[in-house]
């Protein structure tokens, strides 16, 4: 009696969990989170949220993890559900299009579309596949290389590292950007083993794992003298620069690869390239500002009394985004039969005998 | 190049109008030629609007694939090829009251917007963004279509309803909408008078050119189906794209995650009307809230939620 009991209620969570309308209550709820999370800003801090939303719906928003839908727990639970509704309704599928395959009476074609159905559904698992892979092995990381200088990728569990041989910016003649190149060495225990030069939309491809060109920008050099002592810098562009040992004095760093004065003093960007490249520092102490100036490569300035700034060289850094996604040859092929599944239901729609 | 483009556009559009103005017509006029030249119209406007589509690519040296402005213009072009070969093979004739209209707001709106031809950013330069939008436009033309034909439907419900005294209506008949005999003869089952006299299903606006509701239903369906397919490649090309172009295939930006609302939509409405039989009205609701979607992603997302997409 006790254990009839148990079964039929086993039997009812596996009906449920299987059902259609579960699924279409999956659907509806993660169409539901999907637009909440496009709507709400997401990933901020929790302050965020109560500043902008209010203090009952900001807190409530970050306990219901609003601020992050798509990585919160019900969110990956309405998932995990989904795939296991879809598991049930594939080998349903599969099931009933085995025993119309059987069946008498049908041009091989016909049979043949039958598996649709099926093919499409079973796409989908293998797409849950490749992103469950991905979210569990995949890798990623980006990071900013001074042309000539190298990523060491090795450190991170990469199997190589990279070499940034040179980066290059084409443009059209009204000098919106036309490509963005890096040419890149691949180094492995030491030995340069692969090169290519990417390019936005042509990453490389080595070893399963995957090169793109993500972003670029300036790097700038030079030496501070204080106190009698030098020590090199490095800055990116549009970045703060601490300047002596106190930690007293910050400069905001701008560069202008081809710089000009406007009319009212101001200083603007005549092309991009560097035909007239200049640095433009700006000093605080605090948060006062206390300098302004302009220095050309190989130009220095004294800020006070013993501490020099010196500009030596400018280059470029590249933006590189280095992955490797494991789940990928599974998403692609999910991709592929969900769409052969598809066009297999569009010749069994056309077929003679279910003519609209 | 762009004043011939401009003038295309213009007379296009004219056609358009006049087109619209032919179907509305049938609202207080019963002319059996009135839905041909209507067609006719459309179709030469149709014509027009293609030729300055073509003035524009040899002019930009691309497909005409990158902005909001081409964009818009291209769903339009989608909407009216997909109206197009609806009327060919179904002669619904009342979708052109909607239809029309829909396809002038969207020139007319893309009509407002920079029609510069912009040279293509480093992240645009791929194959891949013209299967992207070249699958877009039919998907979003069978969705716009696939919304007039809901809104006719509900009117038809109403008009049944006003007819039959009020209260509310009932849901087609499963059997007379699920697909086993043709449309045609769905209709004459459904309708005791038979389809050849036109018969006043109640008085009401489009009364007499509407169709059986089981063969809107089906039409529906059917037109769903056709732009959800396309959904799901824009999708896929969209994460190729983008797997190729960010190292991501999927990202969760604001346009993506519209396109997948979008699509879980119209799954469930798929899957709703094909396993839990719902015909009729909930079907047409939610067709009108998946076009809804549809717009919101082209629309809505592009103002209120910008992301990696330029439209």
């Amino acid at each position: 009696m006790d254990r009839s009991k148990k079964q039929s209620l086993y039997d009812r969570a596996v009906r449920l969990l299987t059902s259609v309308k579960l699924c279409l209550v999956l659907f509806s709820f993660l169409a539901l989170a999907a637009a909440a999370g496009s709507l709400l800003p997401q990933g901020e801090e929790g302050s965020f949220y109560l500043a902008h939303y209010g203090d009952l719906f900001g807190r409530l928003i970050v306990l219901l993890g609003l601020d992050r839908v798509y990585r919160s727990g019900w969110f990956i639970l309405a998932g995990g559900l989904l795939f296991l509704n879809l598991l049930a309704c594939t080998v349903r599928r599969t099931a009933f299009a085995a025993q119309q395959f059987r069946g008498p009476g049908q041009s091989r074609l016909v049979r043949f579309t039958r598996l649709g159905s099926p093919v499409l559904h079973a796409g989908l698992l293998v797409l849950a596949v490749g992103i469950f892979l991905g979210a569990v092995y995949g890798k990623s990381l980006s990071c900013r290389v001074p042309e000539g200088e190298a990523a060491d990728l090795t450190p991170a569990g990469f199997p190589f590292d990279l070499r940034v041989d040179r980066f290059a910016v084409e443009y059209y003649p009204d000098f919106q950007p036309k490509q963005y190149r890096t040419e890149l060495t691949v180094v492995e225990n030491g030995q340069e083993v692969y090169g290519k030069t990417i390019a936005v939309n042509d990453p490389l491809h080595y070893r399963g794992v995957k090169v793109y060109q993500a972003s670029y920008g300036w790097v700038l050099e030079g030496t501070i003298e204080e106190d009698g002592r030098v020590r090199p810098y490095r800055v990116f562009d549009r970045n703060g620069l601490t300047l002596d040992k106190a930690e007293e004095f910050l400069a905001k760093m701008y560069f202008f690869p081809d710089y000009a004065v406007r009319e009212d003093g101001h200083p603007y960007l005549k092309t991009p390239l560097p035909a007239n490249p200049k640095l433009v520092y700006l000093v605080f102490r605090g948060r006062d500002l206390i300098a302004t100036g302009v220095l050309a490569p190989g130009e220095k300035v004294a800020l006070r009394e013993g501490l020099v700034l010196n500009f030596t060289r400018y280059r470029y850094f590249t933006g590189l985004q280095v992955k490797r996604d494991p789940g990928l040859p599974f998403v692609w092929s999910g991709f592929g039969m969900v769409l052969l599944g598809l066009a297999l239901r569009y010749i069994q729609r056309m077929s003679p005998g279910r003519r609209f | 190049m762009l004043a011939l483009e401009q003038n295309l556009y213009s007379l296009a559009f004219a056609a358009y109008f006049l087109a619209a103005v032919l179907f509305l017509l049938q609202l207080w006029i019963r002319r059996d030629a009135l839905p041909g030249f209507g067609f006719l119209l459309t179709a030469a406007a149709f014509l027009l609007h293609t030729a300055a589509l073509a003035v524009r690519t040899a002019a930009a040296g691309r497909l005409p694939f990158s902005s909001f402005y081409e964009f818009l213009v291209l769903f339009a072009w989608g909407s009216a090829l997909v109206f197009l070969f609806m009327f060919r093979r179904y002669r619904i004739a009342a979708a052109g009251v909607l239809i029309l209209p829909l396809i002038i707001g969207i020139l007319g709106y893309a009509s407002l917007l920079s029609k510069d031809i912009q040279p293509l950013l480093p992240a645009l330069q791929s194959f891949w963004l013209q299967l992207h939008v070249l699958t877009a436009i039919f998907a979003y033309g069978a969705f716009a279509v696939s919304f007039a034909l809901a809104v006719l439907y509900l009117v038809s419900e109403g008009n049944r309803e006003a007819a039959s005294g009020g209260g509310p209506g009932e849901e087609p008949q499963k059997s007379a909408g699920s697909g086993h005999s043709p449309a045609g003869r769905a209709a004459g089952n459904q309708n005791p008078v038979g389809d050849k006299e036109r018969p006043d299903r109640g008085k009401g606006l489009f009364a007499w050119l509407l169709p059986a509701p089981p063969v809107l239903d089906r039409l529906i369906y059917g037109t769903a189906a056709f732009g959800f397919t396309f959904l799901t490649l824009v999708i896929v090309t969209g994460a190729v794209w983008a797997e190729e172009v960010w190292g991501r295939w999927w990202g969760w930006d604001p346009k993506e995650t519209w396109a997948l609302t979008t699509w879980l939509i119209y799954l469930f409405y798929l899957h709703a009307h094909l396993s839990l039989g719902w015909r009729g009205r909930r079907g047409a609701w939610l067709a009108c809230l998946g076009f809804a979607a549809v717009l919101f992603t082209l629309i809505g997302v592009t103002y209120l939620l910008p992301g990696l997409h330029s439209y």
